[in-house]
């Protein structure tokens, strides 16, 4: 009987959101994060993923900030002014961090973007 | 009704695809995992530095409270085999590690015996349902030999994003066939924000658990 109980209080929390925590805040907008690259991204489940990919990404040099959507999958990089990675290099840091990358969308000119 | 039902898949999916990984032993190249578990049978630190995508060295410390013994030594770990999918994510992990173990510590200790122990974790995870499981063998000369399984499934109340409270509520079964009560069953809440995580709960014999972990 205890075992339902336990099976039931976890389903519970599931299903019923009031009992949860509050909603946190969404991620701000993509137009509030002006990035100039955009990478898709598969394997990216839980906080950890964005930590992960947020240290990898700001030991370079070149970044400036990076901003990482686990709703639309899409990790977005800001360049500092001047600098950019080439793909191969986005590629090689997202694989060596532990995920797959899908798709590469160059949105501005290298550096001209910057966290708002 | 749908609680039941939900619970019941949860179940189903760990025995179904048992998979591990309350901790990711191999981050990221430079990344450094800390992780402590404590029960009321045991208590493990231990501490593991990623050297590449696949690879991690560390430090693995024990202590057995039932049977009084401890063990530390060095260990390596590897990550097998990693599925990236569009929305979820599938790890299978092994771990050894060999050292020194030393009985009647709450005496006087026992001289050092050589002891090792190995174990293989396997997980599966979207952002709404987690499930995990791990084998492992832990071997110390005249002192203790256990093979001990776990199995997990969670699921998440709600579905956070990068940044915010991650919250769970899991369900952990362990099985420890040596013992009198080969089972037990382990409901808890894991709560995860940034790069730290801590799980709390208690066991349906009444013995607590809780376990903290961070990434650096």
């Amino acid at each position: 009987m205890t075992f339902h109980k336990a099976l039931a209080l976890a389903a519970v929390l599931a299903l019923h959101p009031a009992t949860a925590p509050a909603q946190p805040k969404s991620p701000p907008s993509a137009a509030a994060f002006a990035a100039d690259a955009e990478v898709s991204v598969n394997g990216l489940v839980c906080d950890f993923c964005a930590q992960v990919l947020d240290k990898s990404f700001k030991r370079r040099a070149e970044v400036a900030a990076i901003r990482v959507d686990l709703t639309t999958k899409v990790v977005s990089i800001d360049f500092k002014p001047g600098a950019t990675l080439d793909d191969a290099t986005l590629r090689t840091i997202i694989t060596n961090a532990g995920y797959a990358v899908t798709a590469i969308r160059r949105t501005g000119a290298p550096g001209a973007g910057g966290p708002a | 009704m749908n609680g039941y039902i939900i619970g019941a898949l949860a179940m189903a999916s760990a025995t179904l695809a048992p998979s591990v990984a309350a901790a990711r032993p191999v981050t990221y190249p430079g990344g450094t995992m800390s992780m402590a578990e404590h029960r009321d049978e045991a208590t493990m630190v231990e501490t593991v530095h990623t050297l590449s995508p696949r690879l991690g060295v560390g430090w693995h410390d024990e202590w057995d409270h039932e049977d009084d013994w401890q063990f530390h030594g060095p260990m390596i770990a590897g990550l097998a085999r990693r599925w990236n999918m569009p929305d979820a994510q599938a790890n299978i992990f092994w771990m050894a590690g060999a050292g020194a173990a030393f009985d009647d510590v709450a005496s006087a200790g026992g001289p050092a015996k050589p002891a090792a122990y190995a174990s293989v974790e396997a997980d599966w995870e979207n952002r709404r349902f987690y499930t995990q499981y791990q084998a492992r063998a832990f071997w110390a000369e005249d002192i203790d030999r256990t093979f001990t399984q776990r199995w997990r499934a969670g699921v998440a109340p709600y579905v956070a994003e990068a940044g915010a409270l991650h919250a769970w509520a899991i369900l952990q079964v362990d099985h420890e066939p040596e013992d009198a009560d080969p089972v037990s069953l382990t409901p808890m809440v894991r709560v995860f924000k940034g790069a730290a995580l801590a799980e709390a709960g208690v066991s349906l014999d009444g013995d607590a658990f809780a376990a903290f972990m961070i990434y650096f």
